[in-house]
């Protein structure tokens, strides 16, 4: 069926957002589900129906979802982490089937994540078949929940529920991961692991809500989960590059370590041992144009002069316990032998375990169902996709 | 009443502007006093009252004491000149926020009872009270910084507040998005520095709603030359917040919102001596609470004595009319990464 009044939960999110701007586009009939009013603007760009509403909330889903034929269930409540989080998803997910059911809705199409397979499947090749198993992440575990939630009302009410779970999805207004990824870029915090190898799964904001629609439109989809993808094989590389390269002051080409390094270089920082900041701030002060900045302000100016009368004064072994600490400090720095002067070496920047097995990953999904069922075919390649995202990221001034 | 006497003022709408700016910049004024709140969600109300000790809360703003001696509508922009029009009536002085209504006529009306009853209207535009947008308007009417070039300006209004409602989305009670609500003390603010614009282009990304981001060229000329420039109004892009007028003289660059630490003055010569009232010392740091306070103490003085109002409601019209204006002729905004533009229905 196509549908014609449609409800999305999370419609101010990234993905409710941009479904919302394509359903308005095919001229449906959309109402968002809002739960802060001062998250809503890019949403009130359209013409549609705001309603503000809290999954939690049974009586405002269901007053949302009246007279709707179709629902996106597209919210993850972000307000709470742990068990809490994990409960709300599953609290928000049943009231949301719930009202569906007593609102005789005709489709549900529930946007899971390739996150019900663990953050780092042990699987190289995932496809729908691949065992969900609980990992202890609140995420992927209040997922795998949600999804459980929706296929038992399926099962026992025959609800007409479609299960999503697309891989890493970015593009313009993808806020959170891009932002971080720009600010890290921006302060040259930022690492190719083993050469940027990884697979990244990436899935292109507008290829996955085709996928969404189709879901919504085919009879075939029903009680059904679907991997949805983009089709190339993209790596970290050429993911991080690409953002890298229209980001102000990044330098290219980005550093590489190895994921034994980056380990080596956080266990330093988890001892205390790590000088990188106090390192930075050595370099800085060693430049002869902040110190003649410095010396501007007068109080730096005596400060300066204090601190030159208590080195005067110091003695010979505690000068020297100075200077040793703070060519500790200076890390990295070229190293002189026989005269010759060896390259700096860049400092390995301690990426977090997560980040590490994240670019690492080797894993990559399949999306033979949703092509066979769906019809899905992502229409939008990764050159386009990031075209357009490097565009939103200059527009937007990440 | 008594020029050492404290004016006594009532808030009419106890959202997000009221709690995060009219009473806290009511906190450490000595002319004027909230002495009530009035908001049809009683709690609000309530709530804000406790926290600022203030003794009366009121649901129906008709129930406010008689007393009073102003009051501040900071209601939908439906109800701007609506509920303005009624304290008019009743001989209370009225601070009403941005805009003064919706369009033009409703606009005229109510300036027309304010004149009748001989009732101050004041609107709420804080730009007008910030010290650096003052000393713009001294150097370019007193001709300081030589003839005028050209200027920019771009701002990031992003809501990070909680909105109390959803009013502000809605094209019939918000009269429109970005453009009428910060528009309205942005393009007060060029207006009153520059004149009446004498060439406007509008584009906004409104796909139906409200627009969330927009841009205006804008030409202005008055006896300092012609000058020309850009304006980018956003509630989604990180802009920074800033002003820059290039004149033959000196350039004035200033942050505002978020970015006030910043003023420059930038001598086209720089061996010419910036005029002392130009200097950054004459321009105290003010906060954007600051502008809240210094409004409600012009407003305090202007119920006293309404020539001195900082912001007469006859004053705001032009700027009322270029937003008119730039919706009747509006072109679409497109975001630069989009490669085919959604056929979408259009909303009146």
């Amino acid at each position: 069926m196509n549908p014609q009044r449609v409800l999305i939960t999370g419609a101010t999110g990234f993905v409710g957002c941009r479904l919302a701007e394509v359903l308005v586009g095919k001229g449906i009939d959309v109402t968002g589900m809002v739960r802060s009013w001062h998250k809503a603007a890019r949403l009130a760009r359209l013409p549609i129906r705001m309603v503000q509403g809290d999954l939690l909330n049974p009586g405002s889903v269901r007053e949302a979802m009246r007279n709707c034929d179709t629902v996106f269930h597209c919210a993850l409540d972000s307000s709470s982490d742990g068990a809490a989080h994990r409960q709300a998803m599953v609290e928000g997910t049943t009231n949301v089937m719930a009202a569906a059911l007593a609102e005789n809705v005709k489709k549900i199409v529930y946007l899971s994540s390739t996150a019900v397979y663990g953050f780092w499947p042990t699987a190289t090749h995932v496809t729908e078949e691949t065992p969900i198993p609980y990992t202890g992440s609140a995420y992927c575990d209040g997922k795998i929940d949600c999804e459980n939630v929706a296929l038992k009302y399926h099962r026992e009410h025959g609800l007409p529920v479609t299960i999503l779970r697309p891989t890493m999805v970015y593009g313009p207004f993808e806020t959170f991961w891009a932002a971080h990824l720009v600010r890290c870029l921006g302060r040259n915090w930022m690492t190719l692991v083993n050469g940027g190898a990884g697979i990244c799964n990436s899935l292109y904001i507008d290829n996955l809500i085709s996928a969404m629609i189709r879901a919504a439109e085919q009879e075939s989809a029903v009680g059904q989960v679907f991997i949805i993808s983009d089709a190339q094989t993209v790596t970290w590389k050429q993911m991080v590059e690409r953002h890298a390269e229209v980001v102000k002051g990044c330098r290219l080409p980005l550093p590489d370590a190895t994921a034994e390094e980056i380990a080596a270089a956080r266990a330093d920082v988890e001892r205390g041992n790590n000088p990188s900041s106090l390192r930075a701030a050595f370099r800085l002060l060693r430049k002869p144009e902040t110190r003649s900045a410095l010396r501007t302000v007068p109080m730096l100016a005596t400060a300066e002069k204090v601190a030159r009368s208590v080195v005067d004064r110091m003695p010979d072994d505690v000068l020297q316990l100075v200077k040793r600490a703070a060519k500790s400090a200076n890390g990295n720095k070229p190293s002189v032998e026989n005269g010759v002067t060896a390259p700096a070496k860049a400092p390995v920047i301690p990426l977090s375990d997560h980040d590490v097995r994240l670019f690492t990953c080797n894993v990559t999904f399949s999306i033979e169902k949703a092509r066979k069922l769906l019809g899905y075919e992502p229409r939008i390649d990764f050159a386009e996709g990031i075209r357009r995202t490097a565009e939103w990221i200059r527009w937007m001034r990440l | 009443m008594a020029d050492n006497d404290i004016v006594r003022l009532g808030i009419i709408g106890c959202g997000a502007i009221a709690e995060f700016a009219y009473l806290p910049a009511a906190q450490h004024l000595r002319q004027a006093q909230v002495v009530a709140l009035a908001d049809k969600n009683i709690g609000r109300a309530r709530m804000l009252a406790e926290r600022h000790n203030i003794g009366t809360w009121v649901d129906d703003y008709r129930q406010l004491p008689q007393d009073l001696d102003g009051v501040i509508i900071a209601l939908p922009h439906d109800l701007h000149a609506p509920v303005a029009t009624e304290f008019l009536q009743h001989h209370t002085a009225v601070l009403v926020e941005k805009p003064l209504a919706l369009t033009i006529p409703e606009a005229e009306k109510v300036i027309e009872v304010a004149r009748a009853n001989k009732t101050l209207l004041q609107v709420g535009q804080i730009y007008r009270f910030c010290h650096r947008a003052q000393m713009v308007k001294r150097a370019v009417e007193q001709g300081w910084i030589g003839n005028l070039r050209s200027f920019s300006l771009e701002g990031n209004f992003a809501d990070t507040n909680p909105m109390a409602s959803g009013f502000a989305w809605d094209k019939k009670r918000s009269g429109g998005g970005t453009l009428m609500d910060v528009g309205s003390l942005v393009l007060d603010l060029l207006m009153w520095w520059f004149g009446d614009p004498v060439r406007v282009e509008y584009s906004d990304d409104s796909l139906g709603g409200v627009e969330c981001d927009c841009e205006l060229n804008l030409e202005f000329q008055n006896a300092r030359g012609t000058i020309s420039g850009k304006v980018i109004l956003s509630r989604l892009r990180k802009l920074r917040d800033i002003v820059r007028i290039d004149a033959d003289r000196l350039s004035i660059v200033y942050g505002f919102e978020t970015n006030q630490g910043l003023l420059e003055l930038i001598p086209a010569d720089k061996d010419w001596q910036v005029p002392f009232l130009l200097d950054v010392r004459s321009v105290p740091h003010q906060s954007h609470i600051d502008f809240f306070a210094e409004q409600l103490k012009n407003f305090a003085i202007a119920i006293r004595a309404p020539e001195k109002s900082g912001a007469p409601a006859e004053s705001v019209l032009p700027s009322l009319a270029l937003i008119e204006q730039c919706y009747q002729t509006r072109r679409p905004l497109k975001y630069p990464w989009e490669v085919e533009q959604a056929a979408v229905p259009q909303v009146a």
